[in-house]
């Protein structure tokens, strides 16, 4: 008895691949990179990459299809009409949208990765200066290593420049209230892709507004603790001094939320300088000169920065819902009324904590 | 009617047995369920209803320890409503158990379905599974406890991968402290219920344990560690997504896994379902084991025929519920049914006995 007890369960669990859709590695594509860019009259047109499997010991080969219509579940499909195996999604690492596509509002076309299973989460967003097409095809002539580049541009960027956005970070923000999203911005220059800076958004529109790849360091330093990334200032013509950024934090401080909101932004900068023009860094009054000095530039730009956030009535530094978790019966409908007009303090404070090796 | 020494199990082993069934396919998603009740303070309502269930567990072995003879639910039913009406209240249980069952199965089914292979046949991996489930009940309730025991060893470094979305949490979501009314809360603990579900079965399994009147402090640390996890789940899932973004995601913690990073391993979640398979597999077991034994002492007949005729129903009513709505809708009624079963049925069956054995001047 119990044998044939055994006997079916084997047979059962030989039997339980009846009805799975097999994917041998071999015979599908892996979609690497998507693009997705406006086609007019309310289609879109995806590109995409995929690694084609080659014989031998041949690292993979890339292949780009494109394909336009009206949704993007669709468009994977016509591309399908046109590839040899399906493509499938499970390893993309990098979701592109035109600038045009983006200005529209996004949800729609991030809806399915939100959706789909297959799809990971540590997936990147960007917006493309221009059309995502050509960035997508720009990847093909940038092969050298098997990796992605695009991503690994991004990647490298999030440890300085970039605020750490992945899918998750942007559904977070795209959905929470009192919070809109960032996302990279590239563009392709002499056949390079190059970060172009943090393009701005409201809710899921791109509002064709981003803050500069040099600046992404002061956006970084008011929305995140981190331990990278360096700023240049400039003192006078020709005189410039690198700040490297070895611990910074930022503190928020809202009072009065549901009345006469008021924001102080704190932020504790440890720095090490490894580049003066014009001063001697031996001497500790020029030292302090210089942190009074660095304080004052980027305090300057901090708050342009946070001024530009309010003209556009846009909060990618999360003030809305900072205040929603540090207040009893927060009114939200107030507090967006309010926004645009709230006082808010930056308050920069730099320590210079090293000077290099020499003296 | 006392089972044989040799089919006993220490009273330890009931620790492993509450969270064994209380812990199942609920945990995979039940955050937004109870986020939209009570927002950053839901954490609040599964440490409310944790303790609640403490206290109706001790009802549970109040209700059990009075009379020598009623060890079981289905002996108190017969003793306090005569023989007719407490055998009606027995197939009621019966019905209930084997819902239990059902709404596992097909949960976790539902998983894999959206999940893992969208097109599995779901009648065969449903058969498979009962197979599965047949050769362990009928081994006995000492064989359910290993299972769960085991079950609970491999599923528990699942529980690690918590680590992985703290990288990324805000713990500032989890203020303000209580901004929510204390019936929002209550709603909220309301909704938990079918996550807790699972620890009445000590009303079957009872004469099961050796020297059972000291299982009690097992049993009763059993559902504070269930409670424990529940707390570190939902914690982690409020810091993890945003309020707003937390209402729409069905299945949190699986949507959690998604975001480990292995350098060895891509997507996470598939493993984690496939080793989920071991918690959900001693709930099932346990369920339908209560269900046939339930139905042997009802009718007297062997429990081996019960429970393939208790199999074959779970096969044929899971061939009715069979896309994403009738499953949800299936899921409240069963958290309704649940919710007066152990919050209205057990105390007044709790209070009925007192009445009763106090008129009939019995001594416990």
């Amino acid at each position: 008895m119990k044998f044939h007890l055994l006997l079916i369960t084997l047979g059962c669990f030989l039997m339980t691949a009846c009805g799975v859709e097999k994917q041998i590695l071999e015979d599908v594509l892996i979609a690497e990179i998507v693009g997705y860019d406006d086609a007019g009259s309310n289609k879109i047109k995806g590109t995409v990459v995929v690694s084609v499997p080659q014989p031998g010991e041949e690292s993979l080969g890339k292949e780009v299809y494109e394909a336009i219509t009206h949704d993007v579940k669709a468009a994977r499909q016509q591309e399908n009409a046109k590839t040899p195996f399906p493509i499938v999604g499970g390893r993309l690492t990098v979701i592109l949208y035109g600038e045009e596509l983006a200005r529209k509002g996004l949800n729609d076309y991030v809806d399915t990765y939100r959706r789909d299973p297959m799809v990971g989460r540590d997936l990147y967003l960007a917006i493309v200066h221009g059309k995502a097409e050509d960035l997508v095809k720009m990847e093909l002539k940038l092969i050298k290593t098997p990796g992605v580049q695009v991503k690994e541009l991004i990647e490298q960027n999030i440890r300085t420049n970039l605020p750490d956005v992945d899918l998750h970070r942007y559904l977070y923000a795209c959905h929470g209230k009192g919070i809109d999203p960032v996302l990279p911005l590239l563009e392709t220059a002499e056949e390079r892709i190059r970060v172009k800076g943090i393009a701005l958004f409201k809710r899921d529109r791109y509002i064709g507004k981003y803050i500069p790849y040099e600046d992404g360091f002061l956006f970084k330093v008011l929305s995140e603790n981190f331990k990278l990334g360096s700023y240049e200032i400039k003192w006078k013509e020709n005189e410039y001094t690198e700040i490297n950024n070895v611990e910074s934090k930022v503190h928020y401080d809202i009072s009065n939320a549901n009345q006469n909101p008021k924001v102080r932004i704190e932020v504790n900068l440890k720095a090490n300088l490894l580049e003066v023009q014009g001063y001697d860094l031996g001497n500790p009054v020029d030292v302090k000169k210089i942190e009074a000095k660095a304080e004052h530039v980027m305090g300057e730009k901090l708050n342009e920065m946070v001024t530009m956030f309010q003209d556009n009535n846009i909060d990618p530094i999360a003030l809305g819902d900072m205040a929603k978790s540090k207040t009893r019966d927060f009114n939200l409908k107030h507090w967006e009324i309010a926004y645009p007009h709230i006082p808010i303090e930056v308050d920069l404070d730099i320590e210079m904590i090293q000077t290099g090796i020499a003296e | 009617m006392k089972p044989n020494e040799t089919k006993l199990i220490s009273p330890f082993l009931v620790f492993f047995l509450m969270p064994g069934m209380q812990i199942g396919v609920g945990i995979l998603g039940f955050e937004r369920v109870i986020a939209k009740e009570a927002g950053q303070d839901a954490w609040i309502s599964v440490i409310i209803s944790g303790l609640i269930i403490n206290i109706l567990l001790w009802m549970c072995y109040k209700i059990l320890g009075r009379g020598p003879q009623t060890l079981d639910l289905i002996a108190i039913h017969q003793d306090l409503f005569g023989k007719w009406v407490g055998n009606g209240f027995n197939i009621l249980f019966i019905l209930y158990f084997i819902l239990i069952s059902i709404i596992i199965i097909r949960t976790y089914l539902e998983v894999i379905q959206v999940w893992m292979f969208p097109s599995v046949n779901v009648l065969m991996l449903l058969t498979i599974i009962l197979i599965l489930v047949y050769s362990y009940v009928v081994g006995g309730f000492r064989v359910i406890t290993g299972f769960c025991i085991i079950g609970l060893i491999i599923g528990s470094p699942l529980f690690l991968l918590n680590y992985f979305p703290l990288k990324h949490a805000h713990f500032e979501n989890l203020g303000p402290f209580l901004d929510h009314s204390f019936l929002e809360i209550m709603k909220a603990c309301k909704k938990m219920t079918l996550n807790y579900l699972g620890f009445e079965l000590i009303l079957i399994y009872y004469p099961f344990i050796k020297r059972r009147e000291h299982s009690q402090k097992w049993a009763q640390l059993g559902v504070v560690c269930t409670m424990l996890i529940y707390l570190v789940t939902i914690i982690v899932s409020l810091a993890y997504y945003h309020q707003e973004q937390l209402k729409d995601v069905i299945w949190a913690t699986l949507t959690l896994w998604k975001i480990v990073d292995l350098p060895f391993i891509e997507r996470f979640e598939y493993i984690g379902v496939s080793v989920w398979m071991f918690m959900v597999l001693p709930n099932v077991c346990l369920g339908i084991w209560a269900a046939s034994r339930t139905a042997k002492r009802v009718f007297g007949v062997r429990q081996r025929k019960m429970l393939v005729f208790i199999l074959l129903v779970i096969l044929v009513s899971c061939f009715f519920l069979d896309n994403r709505n009738k499953i949800d809708r299936f899921n409240t009624l069963f958290s309704q049914i649940g919710f007066y079963i152990i919050y209205l049925y057990i105390p007044l069956l709790f209070i009925w006995q007192s009445i009763v054995y106090k008129v009939r001047g019995h001594k416990p």
